[in-house]
């Protein structure tokens, strides 16, 4: 037994040293570096800007004409936007978009507008200024928001009409991009209030969250003029400056004109609204995007909700 | 970005070694308690294959020779010369046994074949157990190893994982490398436990069958000679 024994253990040693010897250490394991692949975790807010931008991309393209009053303004805005693109067009899409529950809803008695939009029947005066607005001026006030439907239909039809390179072209999606960059200066004049310009965008953008909280924050000081005909001529533009703290650092500029008479009505209540606001709660480390900021003061929108 | 980056300044970087040895000085005290433990057992284990192969091979050549002897026609009383008071053999043994009873019942001149039949036959039963068992000696050593060492190894490795969990927890790294070495090491137990097991219920199944047969051709052995001896018995009334 005790020869064995003895083997055995012998054995097992030279097992050991050979399992040492022949196997000395684990081998590292090679692994082929690859480049690492930047991830971005997306919220929705960013998503969803991500989504308007493709909306902007594609009526830009479109031949509609411009309007000539916006084009008028457009040479202003442009020129600021450079440094700092962002800001504008995300804050045009601010105040007018969707909630106007709160302060319209008190006119609904009156409900003047709503009439006077089908026909005019109510106020005789009113009636033939009300009608050739209607024929003249139909055209810039409403297509913001019937723009974006029109458009997309007919820039298919016409591409399909183009020659072979065309198609090719669109295949690449070469044109959009130029073509988005050719009409960048109408961009801004097109901007439909809920629209974003986001094709430059970068992570300095204000979110849809904080642009909603802005909204918010301006339609809680609003009281948009109430029992005034013709609301579509009452869009009132403002551009606002901003401190760090969110106050205002100048008054605010009306950027656009208004045609009708009750239009310098609409936009005091509009810069009432802001300074009565301010100082607006806003994320401090993207100030350069809200220093400068376009904030659209729409009645219709408040009064239809 | 080389994710060696990513590690704490506390941590360090995996063990530059993962040979056997470092994984052994490496692991938590139990787990090199199971690693002993099942090291040696190992010894054990082949220490005993070894000394059954040979005594079993022995033990089986010797009895087919001596049955050789037995038939070859020779006399009793010279084999049971030849063979002498020391057996080397089971199968000797038990001839030996039963001729010293035989011889026995012959002492003082008279012969007492009363119950030599029957005496003849404890004796040899007798020397057929003591010879099993001391075949059978230590082979249940191998059964207990087989059937238990992977418990052991698995102990082992529970305790190491265990460990690498709580490194996981107290440097608050999922990092590979706080947690393969424990991993490592705890497997390297489970490794030993298989190592020591195999061979050890292998080996263990082979001994019973050989002893198996060798206790059958002893039993034979013994009914054969028992019936040679009551000839015997007959022819002298």
């Amino acid at each position: 037994m005790k020869k064995s024994l003895a083997t055995s253990f012998l054995l097992h040693v030279m097992v050991l040293l050979a399992g040492m010897i022949v196997l000395p250490s684990a081998k590292e394991y090679t692994v082929e570096k690859l480049e690492s692949v930047p991830i971005d975790l997306v919220t929705i807010s960013e998503f969803t800007k991500l989504r308007a931008q493709k909306k902007d991309e594609k009526p830009e393209p479109e031949p509609e004409p411009p309007k000539p009053e916006k084009a008028e303004e457009k040479p202003e805005p442009e020129p600021e936007a450079r440094p700092e693109p962002k800001p504008q067009p995300e804050i045009a899409a601010l105040p007018p978009e969707p909630e106007a529950p709160r302060p319209p809803e008190p006119v609904a008695p009156e409900q003047p507008k709503p009439e006077a939009r089908p026909e005019p029947e109510p106020a005789p005066a009113a009636k033939p200024q009300t009608a050739e607005k209607k024929v003249e001026k139909a055209t810039p006030a409403p297509r913001p928001r019937v723009k974006p439907r029109r458009p997309r239909r007919p820039p298919v039809k016409k591409r399909r009409k183009f020659d072979v390179d065309r198609i090719a072209a669109l295949l690449n999606k070469v044109p959009d991009a130029n073509s988005g960059r050719r009409s960048a200066g109408r961009e801004t004049a097109r901007l439909r209030p809920g629209e974003v310009d986001q094709s430059r965008g970068t992570d300095a953008l204000i979110t849809m969250d904080e642009r909603a909280a802005l909204r918010a924050q301006i339609e809680r000081c609003w009281n948009p003029p109430i029992g005034v005909r013709d609301a579509q001529d009452l869009l009132v533009r403002l551009r606002i400056r901003l401190k760090p703290d969110g106050s205002l650092e100048s008054a605010p500029q009306i950027v656009n004109k208004g045609s009708s008479q009750y239009f310098q009505v609409a936009a005091e209540s509009a810069m009432r609204a802001i300074r009565r606001c301010q100082p607006f709660t806003m994320p401090p480390e993207k100030y350069r995007s809200w220093r400068e900021i376009i904030v659209n003061f729409d009645p219709r929108e408040m009064i239809q909700g | 970005m080389n994710p060696l980056d990513l590690l704490p300044t506390g941590v360090a970087p995996p063990a530059s070694e993962l040979s056997f040895i470092s994984l052994f000085w490496q692991a938590h005290i139990v787990v090199k308690a199971v690693i002993v433990g099942l090291f040696l057992a190992s010894v054990w284990c082949w220490a005993i294959i070894l000394e059954k192969t040979f005594s079993l091979s022995r033990a089986w050549r010797r009895a087919e020779k001596f049955e050789q002897q037995f038939w070859s026609g020779k006399s009793l009383d010279e084999l049971y010369a030849n063979i002498g008071h020391r057996p080397n053999h089971s199968m000797a043994a038990l001839f030996v046994a039963a001729m010293r009873e035989w011889r026995r019942s012959q002492e003082g001149g008279e012969l007492r074949i009363g119950g030599l039949q029957l005496r003849v036959e404890k004796v040899m039963d007798v020397a057929i157990q003591k010879e099993t068992m001391s075949l059978e000696k230590r082979l249940l050593v191998l059964a207990t190893v087989g059937a238990t060492a992977p418990f052991i190894g698995l102990f082992g490795t529970v305790w190491g994982i265990m460990s690498s969990f709580q490194a996981i927890a107290v440097s608050k790294n999922t990092n590979l490398a706080v947690v393969a070495p424990g991993i490592a090491e705890a497997l390297f137990a489970t490794a030993l436990g298989l190592v020591a097991a195999i061979p050890a219920v292998i080996f263990y199944n082979k001994f019973n069958n050989d002893l198996s047969r060798l206790s059958i051709k002893l039993e034979t052995f013994a009914d054969e000679f028992s019936a040679i001896l009551s000839r015997q018995i007959d022819e002298r009334n």
